[in-house]
């Protein structure tokens, strides 16, 4: 939570005047869970789907592709009469550990959902606040990220201009690395076949 | 085997032929055998860059399974 943000919201004027779309997003979603936590349900889906609604409307440019992958990742599910009804989830037969997963399967497991895990799961969802205008944007943007290249867990950052993911990044320089190397070695061999060339002829010549 | 100690080999073939110490018929088989190297490299990169825009996790050169 930024600093900005946390002086703002002891204002309860100012709760949402100057907080990131990260934080917006942590707070609603952490009063969904103080709510359903004293229901005792670890997803409401109604409830969050209300608040989802009026997160992504303040603060996405495409509410509606926002608020569809949140709701996706977050699944269904509900408690009744005492047991657990999880209909589906997205991502539930792959084999990657995936924050979503992790929700989906502590929601099953153990019939709760603990607030830190739901807040890393919630990352994905953050990070479509990337499809959000320039303009509309004034502050750099954090938000945690499951790498698919290297499947760990890493913060990626939006300055303005887009999202960047260090790890990825890394990986793609050490191929360009390798490539300029290989371009390298291709030149010396060109240069080798020159040489031969030009030597046969020299014999050829001295052979005359 | 290095990058560096190929292009130094090779740089060693090069020197070597132009002293007169090696034939440009075994010069020859070499420029062979450095192009079925860098085929080889360059394959790797070629399947390391496209397992990453799969989203899949890339192996390291050498690592290839061929069969």
């Amino acid at each position: 939570m930024s600093a900005l943000f946390y002086k703002a919201n002891q204002d309860p004027r100012n709760r949402y005047a100057y907080c990131k779309p990260i934080d917006m997003v942590h707070l609603v979603m952490s009063k969904v869970m103080k709510r359903a936590s004293r229901m005792g349900l670890a997803l409401w889906r109604d409830d969050v789907e209300r608040h989802a609604t009026k997160v992504c409307k303040r603060t996405s440019a495409h509410p509606s592709r926002t608020l569809r992958s949140f709701m996706d990742y977050m699944g269904y599910g509900r408690y009744k009469n005492n047991a657990w009804d999880i209909h589906s989830y997205q991502l539930e037969h792959e084999q990657e550990i995936h924050s979503s997963l992790i929700t989906g399967q502590v929601i099953k497991g153990k019939k709760e959902l603990k607030h830190d895990r739901f807040l890393m799961a919630m990352s994905d969802i953050i990070a479509d606040f990337r499809y959000t205008p320039y303009n509309t944007r004034r502050h750099t943007v954090t938000a945690l990220s499951c790498c698919h290249f290297c499947n760990k867990l890493f913060k990626t950052v939006n300055f303005g201009e887009g999202w960047t993911c260090k790890s990825c990044t890394a990986k793609e320089q050490h191929i360009r690395s390798n490539e300029l190397e290989l371009a390298e070695v291709n030149r010396l061999t060109h240069k080798l076949k020159r040489v031969i060339k030009d030597e046969s002829k020299r014999l050829e010549k001295e052979a005359y | 085997m290095k990058a560096k100690d190929l292009r130094k080999k090779l740089i060693n073939v090069i020197d070597a032929i132009q002293n007169g110490d090696l034939s440009p018929s075994d010069g020859r088989n070499i420029v062979g055998a450095a192009n079925q190297i860098n085929l080889s490299v360059q394959n790797e990169l070629k399947l390391m860059k496209l397992s990453m825009e799969a989203g899949k996790k890339a192996k390291a050169i050498g690592e290839m399974t061929i069969v």
